[in-house]
């Protein structure tokens, strides 16, 4: 089961479980993004529940007490507090009340003595504390996990909480890896594995049907779970620091693009600065749970997606002027029947083209084609001399915007600085000159500070293909399976870390695990969950999907591949947001070097 | 006996079984006939295939042929082992060549298959212990306070002084000495600017400022509504009746004396009510009863619950019965679905009279819906009014959030008919009907022909084909073409008892879903001639089937019926 699923399951079951009659929904900020992410209102109104309200911002409003009231928060004690006070002084007939994850028995009690009314039928505890944005992808929306090169307040409590939390809800007991350089990364392993120990009886109890079956059990299943009944699982906790490559790349993927150069926030992306934009499309939905079209398309890349979206326009205008021939009462019958579908798909229309509209503005007007070239060519060539001209002759351009300027001088200064003849100073200075914002100049020594030769623990650029990129220009975006797209050349790092781990060669060395190693160190776990500290990047997560669909089912059926992976992070990144997470994390460290 | 492929596109699906096309999933009948389509019907689409397929056959065809030059003699007890070795490689093949492109990504995450439960842990229980815990001293609290209310209220002497002595006697007054501020302002007590004041419920103390004046009228209220709740919960009988109307009908029960003496001390003289009135706004002369805060809040929630339990707004009945409706109607549309469908299709599975009438269900049930959602959007104002009737302070006006409610309500329901009623199916008329099953039949039977004469042409181009290999190995024809006839003969019976399983058999599916055997099916007139009582239970059984909306098996069942009349009249005739 994917993250999208348990997330969807858990929510039926909520208003499943508290009978039917009208309903409102009482959630927090965060649940509200957890459930309209993977859900339409409207799918939910269908099931009766036809009011929303966040506990943040709850009106003294009227008494509604022949509403039911389903109530869905985190388990913080704000929210606990807030909750007593709806109960003291009730607006509502009956509450079911759901935590998004584990709940203390002194919040329970709390809200038990204020409950004086007796009006509280259930209180439970769920595990979906994640936001999934698609089956093998989540994230937890914190944008600045990091601040001085350590957690910022709250922030390992809360990716503690959302990971372990996913865990639960997929029912596994995962061992837990990290990286070994990263600090942070082994602060959140302990966390996770120390709630884990305490709280995953919820887990060996549901899956084995038994609640017998305690704890005791579980710890020794703990070592060898792949005689469990448990399937084989196991998470591992990576920092951005050991690759700040991808973030800082320009991408082609359809759902990259649209966050990299519009920016997608809780499914939702603003067309508010397009020029010309129509009212209602100033603000559309992009989530592949909600889009039938957009989960199709959404790892197409940019030349592809513009075949697809050709083929949609066709469809639409066929069936357009069969619309529009309303002639006889048969045809107006017709219409009527079918006008739902075609309205919706009309939406569907005008939406894709728009965006794709506004897309392919932003590239040519940044000249992205030109830059993205020049970025693949710095982190898959070799060469320094070629690579250094070419960054120049761009942050020379005045038509290259300031800020891909910067990132290019960026990417130049972790690709080459133990080059020799690195001369990021030319370039900063070429930069100043061109009066770029002193911001991107300092942010220059802040990337190397952050994701520098002495922050990685892995070889990011060991695999030189020495080939003639330009010999690849004319299959631009032909779509050619099989051929490297020139602009698509570079893998993440998370692939190669998910490949290895789903055969079980990962390094004990480079990725330890929390406690002692498991006997079966080397065994292939059945599910791995990848998570990135200080964010994940749509490219990442288009390349685990494909890695996903090529993992090969073990007997040639199709019910049980041999593995999984999820990947998540801190947040989704696009250059802008990570560009801000780097300025948080360096901020307050003292430079060891790099003045620049 | 013919199976030899196991070929298994996807779970969910049936087994098919045979010497099935890998493409079109034509079932052939032989190995030779099965190439011979295939090389003529899909030569062109996919050369690859063609050629995996062909070393397939040529592959299947030696390990038969091995298996039969084992054994000399065709010997039949040998044939299915040589098959099922046959079919191994072939389920090798297809799988191989024509899952894949059904199933491009058979890991896609969004086809990763979800667990049927996920793990949720209940604090209900634990939370119940500890509310009830704290709610038995929180209702016994409550009653006292109104066990107090009522005798203050009942016994009330007329007499200021004495009055104030049985409240005294009543409730234990806090001593003036022990309070010297005021517990909820904190401001201290003069005997002139602040003096002290007793809550005539738990005898604290506070000052003017922070005492509730509860009305009389409410008072009375509070006390009544008790009465009329601990009644209700004994018989449940007088459950809808509202307060006031249970009061008038029941003055005989002794719970109610004391409302009942209230009102008539009411009547009796204004002076008395002064007095049982500890304090009197000057300006309206409305009676009042001093009590604390703490005090007004237990008796107020109070209140709200027995009101609650008591009030069942409009919304909800009407809100009930959209929701009733809306699962039946979900319930009868995909019945009809099938019946038009069938229809349609000029099947005669169904009366058309039948479902004309079950189309006529569906709408009058969509218009019901329509109907009652458009009550519940307009309902506004009427709540109020109704609500003002029963209690004219406690209800709160028709807030925005209400209307949001009802305006919600609606959409949804609104859209409910727009995809379930608006675009329902239309039904052929008589003559269409008629129409469309003539072309049906005639359809089937051109098909039927066309079937015979594709059979008979490739069973020919089997025979050239055969030929062929016969030249290549004459020896090994000779046993191979003895199996291919068996094969050719017990491939068609397989098809003939498909044929007969397909063929309803009405007796066995009224038993099967039970509802035959209830015992007024068998209510029959009583009659010597069994063929008239089966045509009695019959009858029955077609009445109870149309009120279960069971029509399929109605037009069965009449068919039945029909045959059973003719066989009567034929017996009949003969004696």
């Amino acid at each position: 089961m994917g993250a999208v699923g348990a997330i969807k399951s858990y929510i039926e079951t909520m208003i499943r479980d508290s009978e039917p009659g009208y309903k409102i929904m009482l959630m927090d900020r965060e649940t509200t993004a957890i459930v309209s992410l993977v859900m339409a209102m409207s799918e939910v109104m269908k099931q009766e529940v036809y009011m929303f309200e966040q506990v943040e911002q709850m009106s003294s409003g009227e008494n509604m007490s022949y509403l039911k009231c389903v109530v869905f928060v985190r388990p913080t004690p704000e929210n606990i507090s807030l909750l007593c006070r709806e109960l003291q002084q009730p607006r509502y007939g009956a509450y079911y009340i759901y935590f998004s994850n584990v709940v203390s028995k002194a919040s329970v009690k709390q809200l038990a003595e204020s409950d004086e009314q007796e009006l509280v039928r259930e209180v439970q505890e769920i595990y979906a504390d994640y936001m999934a944005l698609a089956p093998h992808i989540f994230t937890l929306n914190i944008p600045r996990p990091i601040t001085g090169m350590r957690w910022a307040s709250g922030c390992l409590q809360r990716s503690m909480q959302g990971l372990t939390s996913l865990v639960f809800s997929l029912s596994l007991l995962p061992d837990v890896r990290y990286q070994a350089n990263s600090d942070l990364a082994r602060q959140l392993a302990d966390e996770i594995r120390m709630m884990i120990t305490m709280e995953g009886a919820v887990v060996a109890s549901s899956s084995t049907g038994n609640s017998s079956y305690g704890f005791a059990q579980y710890n020794n299943s703990y070592n060898n779970s792949s005689n469990g009944a448990i399937p084989s699982s196991v998470v591992i906790i990576l920092d951005r620091r050991d690759d700040p490559i991808t973030p800082l790349l320009h991408q082609w993927t359809y759902e990259a693009m649209v966050h990299q150069l519009l920016g997608v926030n809780g499914g939702r992306v603003s067309l508010a600065d397009v020029p010309g934009i129509a009212e209602e499309l100033k603000e559309v939905v992009m989530t592949p749970t909600q889009d039938e079209f957009y989960a199709k398309s959404m790892y197409l890349n940019y030349g592809e997606i513009g075949q697809t979206i050709k083929q949609l326009m066709e469809e639409y205008q066929g069936k357009l002027s069969k619309q529009q021939k309303v002639e006889s009462i048969a045809d107006m019958k017709h219409f009527v029947q079918n006008y739902p579908q075609f309205k919706q798909m009309s939406g569907t229309v005008s939406k894709h083209v728009t965006v794709v509209g506004e897309l392919s503005r932003v590239v040519s007007a940044r000249r992205l084609l030109q830059v993205s070239e020049c970025q693949q060519e710095l982190v898959c060539g070799t060469d320094h001399s070629p690579n250094l001209q070419r960054v120049h002759e761009l942050v020379r351009d005045p038509g290259i915007s300031a800020e891909d300027a910067a990132v290019l001088v960026m990417l130049y200064a972790i690709r080459h600085q133990t080059h020799a003849n690195n001369d990021t100073r030319g370039l900063v200075s070429a930069l100043r000159k061109r009066s770029v914002n002193d911001r991107y100049i300092k942010l220059v020594s802040a990337m190397l500070e952050y994701g520098g030769e002495a922050a990685r623990q892995s070889t990011l650029f060991s695999s030189p293909l020495p080939q003639d990129v330009s010999a690849f220009k004319k299959l631009l975006f032909k779509g050619v399976k099989g051929v490297e797209n020139v602009y698509t050349q570079h893998k993440p790092l998370v692939l190669e870390t998910a490949t290895q781990a789903v055969k079980g060669r990962l390094k004990e060395s480079s990725y330890p695990f929390i406690g002692t190693a498991p006997q079966n160190a080397a065994a292939r776990p059945q599910t791995v969950i990848l998570f990135i500290i200080g964010g994940a990047t749509y490219e990442e997560s288009a390349a685990i999907h494909q890695l996903n669909c090529t993992l090969a089912s073990p007997a040639g059926g199709t019910a049980t591949p041999s593995a999984r992976v999820l990947l998540g992070g801190t947040h989704i990144l696009n250059t802008p947001a990570f560009l801000e997470s780097v300025e948080a994390a360096v901020e307050g460290t003292t430079r060891t070097s790099h003045r620049l | 006996m013919a199976a030899a492929t196991d070929f298994q596109l996807n779970k969910t699906e049936e087994i098919m079984e045979g010497f099935l096309c890998p493409v079109c999933l034509q079932d052939l009948t032989s190995i030779a006939q099965l190439q011979v389509h295939f090389e003529e019907k899909h030569s062109a689409e996919d050369k690859a295939l063609l050629n995996s397929l062909k070393s397939i056959f040529s592959k299947a065809r030696k390990l038969l042929n091995d298996s039969d030059t084992e054994d000399d003699a065709p010997c039949a007890s040998k044939l299915p082992e040589s098959k099922a070795g046959g079919a191994k490689i072939y389920s090798n093949i297809f799988s191989q060549n024509s899952v894949p492109p059904c199933l491009p990504n058979c890991n896609d995450p969004w086809n990763w298959q979800n667990t049927a439960t996920v793990p949720q842990r209940s604090h209900t229980s634990l939370f119940k212990t500890i509310r009830s815990d704290r709610i038995d001293t929180y209702v016994a609290e409550t009653n006292k306070l109104l066990l107090r209310l009522d005798k203050l209220l009942a016994d009330a002497p007329s007499d200021p002084v004495k009055r104030k002595a049985q409240e005294r006697e009543l409730v234990p007054w806090v001593d003036d000495a022990c309070v010297p501020l005021c517990p909820d302002c904190g401001r201290s007590f003069s005997a002139l600017t602040r003096r002290r004041h007793h809550c005539r419920l738990c005898g604290a103390i506070m000052c003017n400022k922070c005492s509730i004046f509860m009305s009389m009228a409410f008072a009375k209220q509070l006390v009544a509504p008790v009465h009329v709740a601990t009644l209700m919960s004994g018989s449940s009988a007088q459950g809808k009746s509202s307060p006031g109307h249970s009061r008038g009908n029941s003055g005989s029960r002794h719970v109610l004396d004391g409302s009942a003496g209230f009102s008539l001390r009411r009547s009796g003289s204004q002076g008395s009510l002064n007095s049982i009135a500890s304090m009197m706004d000057q300006l309206t002369g409305e009676q009042h009863l001093r009590v604390c805060q703490h005090c007004h809040q237990r008796v107020c929630a109070r209140d709200r619950a027995v009101q609650q339990r008591q009030h069942q707004p409009l919304l909800a009945l009407l809100y009930r019965k959209l929701m009733t409706d809306r699962a039946t109607l979900y319930r009868l549309l995909p019945q009809y679905r099938t019946m038009a469908a069938s229809l349609w299709s000029g099947e005669s599975v169904y009366n058309l009279s039948d479902a004309c009438e079950l189309r006529l269900k569906v709408l009058r049930l969509g218009d019901s819906i329509n109907a009652t959602a458009q009550k519940i959007k307009t309902l506004g104002p009427v709540e109020v009014q109704q609500s003002q009737l029963n209690d004219p302070e406690n209800q709160p006006p028709l807030g925005p959030r209400q209307e949001l409610l009802q305006k919600r309500i609606y959409q949804s329901a609104a859209a409910f008919l727009k995809t379930n009623v608006l675009g329902l199916d239309k039904l052929p008329d008589a003559e269409e009907l008629q129409q469309l099953q003539t072309k049906r039949r005639e359809q089937a039977a051109r098909r039927l022909a066309e079937e015979r004469k594709a059979a008979e042409l490739a069973e020919l181009r089997a025979e050239q084909a055969l030929i062929k290999l016969r030249q290549r190995d004459a020896e090994v024809i000779t046993t191979r073409n003895a199996r291919d006839r068996s094969l050719n003969s017990s491939g068609s019976s397989a098809h003939e008892r498909r044929a007969l399983v397909h063929r309803p058999s009405p007796g066995a599916s009224v038993g099967e879903e039970g509802w035959g055997g209830d015992a007024d099916a068998h209510v029959v007139t009583a009659t010597d001639d069994p063929v008239v009582q089966q045509m009695n239970i019959i009858r029955n059984y077609i009445k109870q089937a149309r009120e279960a909306c069971r029509y399929e098996e109605v037009s069965t069942l009449e068919k039945n019926l029909k045959e059973l009349q003719v066989e009567y009249r034929r017996l009949n005739g003969t004696t």
